[in-house]
């Protein structure tokens, strides 16, 4: 098995115990990615020039016996929400085309201080508004299980990227469900943290209310690992949360023991049904009966108010979206049109934004623009934020009576590329298991449940946990991660990547 | 629920700062109505005794400490920029012929 096929922490382990380079690491994954990002399409930039260099110096730091972190020198990508300076940053945007940020956003500086070389950046839906990275103005990624076939979104660039072992850690942003969808449609691991604990300074704002930052890997373990590295307060954020992230890795190790003696899991009585594929429903409720063998007490639990979610979700998204990007007016940064003749600013605005954004990007922003517009902002937007505050309290009375919410992550495998790029409801849909837990800020994790036996796609499984449990995620994750790792034989991985010899 | 008519979209397409062309109007005003139609479901949910939640964690009154650190050089801020001219931002004229 060559070193790409090693999770993080072995990949951290095999450098703390001088078994490898991290030169090397980083030149296996930079030569995965030029093998296999033609057909991919994960990246829309790799850098590595830099990797390398920064990885040069990981090695000098860990000969001269001071590695500044655990993971220092294990490599990771970045999804092109995160400001990085000096490497483009375009959040899958025309109108941002060419745009090298002169700042790191928090996350990237925290990366940057532990000392993991960056391989580059991760394709995403424009301005991560979508379900599928079809919407990405550099056209879509493939997923590494059927490359005919979305990786999910709007992160699919990590999670294809981590699922194919072109890298063994990345950041995604999750608005909806954009980290944990992509692992579930790609076979890995996604976390939402809680709202506020991981900084979302330098990250290009889709819904500021909703968005955060988290970590996708091929395993339970490895997320944990990293989300405790990029997570933690932030002065400059105003939104970031006092309290420290720790004992997330602890919480890992301890749940791959197995004993779940104690746990009380709701499944949730409003994310069952006919929305939900049989294929996908079959793996869930294999991992449910794992869950009880293990000592888990499973209940159902109903949360009334999830019925509403995904239409609040799609007022209030829009309502902040249609603000904030308002910013990209070819004024300061981004991309200037200027038509004939002596056009004014406004008109340079407009031509420059009609050019610039994408469909999703401008039906989104005028849906905003109609729920803020005055005689219909209570009707529409005020009632959503009401929403928002019944959907806060079914999670406080269903926490009342479990410890964590489980349901499939999203109700079917990955879909055709094509397949609903041209209906936005539909891919709205997808999103229903996702959206609530952004609305309340409660943090979320998906992990593979298996593969699919109507079509050999992977199917995932989502645990949500109260605000700042998100221990508990980790806990109850490695659990079953651990047990169906033994009833696999290991992780699953697409036939197409799998290390020789395996399968 | 009223459709949104093709001006309507038109309209706030111009509130928005986006200069939609005809097709452009023709292919999303549809789909606008579409997605209107099913968020609208959620009107009359909640009644008046609801409060709003525009945050998920509450917080007031964030500050922090009240301490110089360095910014951007105005060199850094204006690299992307499309113009520039003595180390300013160059925009286009911001009134109109009628102005």
């Amino acid at each position: 098995m060559s070193w790409i096929h090693k999770t993080a922490a072995e990949q951290a382990a095999a450098l703390a115990a001088g078994e490898v380079t991290s030169v090397e690491l980083t030149q296996a994954h930079l030569d995965q990615i030029a093998a296999t990002d033609g057909e991919l399409h994960a990246f829309l930039h790799v850098d590595a020039e830099g990797a390398l260099a920064q990885a040069a110096a990981s090695d000098e730091r860990r000969a001269a016996g001071s590695p500044l972190h655990e993971l220092d020198g294990v490599p990771i990508a970045i999804k092109d929400v995160l400001t990085t300076e000096g490497l483009p940053t375009t959040a899958g945007s025309r109108i941002l085309e060419g745009w090298i940020p002169p700042y790191d956003g928090t996350v990237t500086t925290k990366i940057k201080a532990a000392g993991l070389p960056i391989l580059g950046k991760t394709n995403m839906d424009e301005f991560a508004m979508g379900s599928s990275t079809e919407n990405s103005a550099y056209g879509p990624t493939r997923n590494p299980w059927d490359h005919g076939r979305i990786p999910g979104g709007s992160g699919g660039g990590s999670a294809a990227a981590v699922g194919a072992f072109q890298a063994p850690l990345a950041i995604g942003s999750d608005t909806g469900g954009s980290i944990r969808q992509p692992g579930a449609m790609t076979g890995t691991v996604g976390v939402k943290p809680t709202y506020g604990s991981v900084s979302r300074y330098g990250v290009i704002a889709l819904a500021n209310s909703l968005d955060q930052l988290g970590p996708c890997t091929r395993t339970v373990l490895d997320s944990a690992l990293l989300h405790e590295l990029i997570g933690g307060h932030d002065p400059r954020d105003s939104t970031s949360v006092p309290n420290q992230v720790t004992g997330l890795v602890d919480a890992a190790r301890a749940g791959a023991a197995r004993d779940l003696g104690g746990l009380k899991v709701g499944i949730v009585t409003e994310l069952q049904g006919d929305a939900w594929n049989a294929d996908v429903v079959e793996r869930f409720d294999e991992s449910i009966a794992l869950l009880k063998e293990m000592g888990a007490d499973v209940v159902e639990v109903s949360l009334p108010s999830f019925v509403h979610a995904m239409a609040a979700y799609y007022l209030i998204l829009p309502a902040e979206c249609s603000s904030n990007l308002a910013k990209f007016d070819a004024m300061r940064y981004g991309r200037r049109v200027t038509p004939e003749g002596s056009p004014s600013a406004e008109e340079v605005m407009k031509v420059s934004r009609d050019a610039g954004f994408g469909d999703e990007v401008k039906r989104r922003i005028i849906i905003g623009t109609y729920a803020l517009s005055s005689g219909y902002y209570d009707a529409f937007y005020g009632q959503a934020q009401k929403i928002r505050t019944l959907i806060i309290e079914d999670f406080k009375k269903a926490f009342e009576q479990v410890d964590v919410l489980v349901s499939p992550t999203a109700p079917s495998t990955a879909w055709a590329i094509g397949e609903k790029a041209d209906d936005p409801l539909a891919m709205y849909l997808q999103d229903l298991a996702t959206i609530p837990a952004n609305l309340a800020g409660v943090p979320g994790i998906s992990i593979p449940s298996g593969v699919s036996s109507a079509d050999g796609l992977p199917t995932g499984i989502q645990f949500l946990a109260p605000v700042l449990e998100d221990a508990r995620l980790y806990r109850v994750g490695a659990a079953l991660e651990s047990a169906l790792f033994e009833q696999w034989g290991g992780q699953i991985t697409p036939a197409a990547y799998a290390p020789k010899g395996a399968n | 629920m009223p459709e949104l008519s093709r001006d309507e979209v038109r309209h706030l397409a111009d509130l928005a700062r986006i200069d939609l062309s005809d097709a452009e109007l023709e292919h999303l005003a549809p789909q606008l109505n579409v997605i209107l139609e099913s968020v609208a479901s959620i009107q009359g949910v909640a009644g008046p005794d609801v409060p709003a939640t525009s945050h998920p964690i509450p917080m007031t009154n964030v500050f922090r400490e009240d301490v110089v650190v360095p910014g951007l050089t105005p060199q850094q801020a204006l690299a992307a920029a499309p113009a520039q001219e003595d180390d300013k931002f160059s925009v286009p004229r911001i009134l109109g012929d009628e102005q």
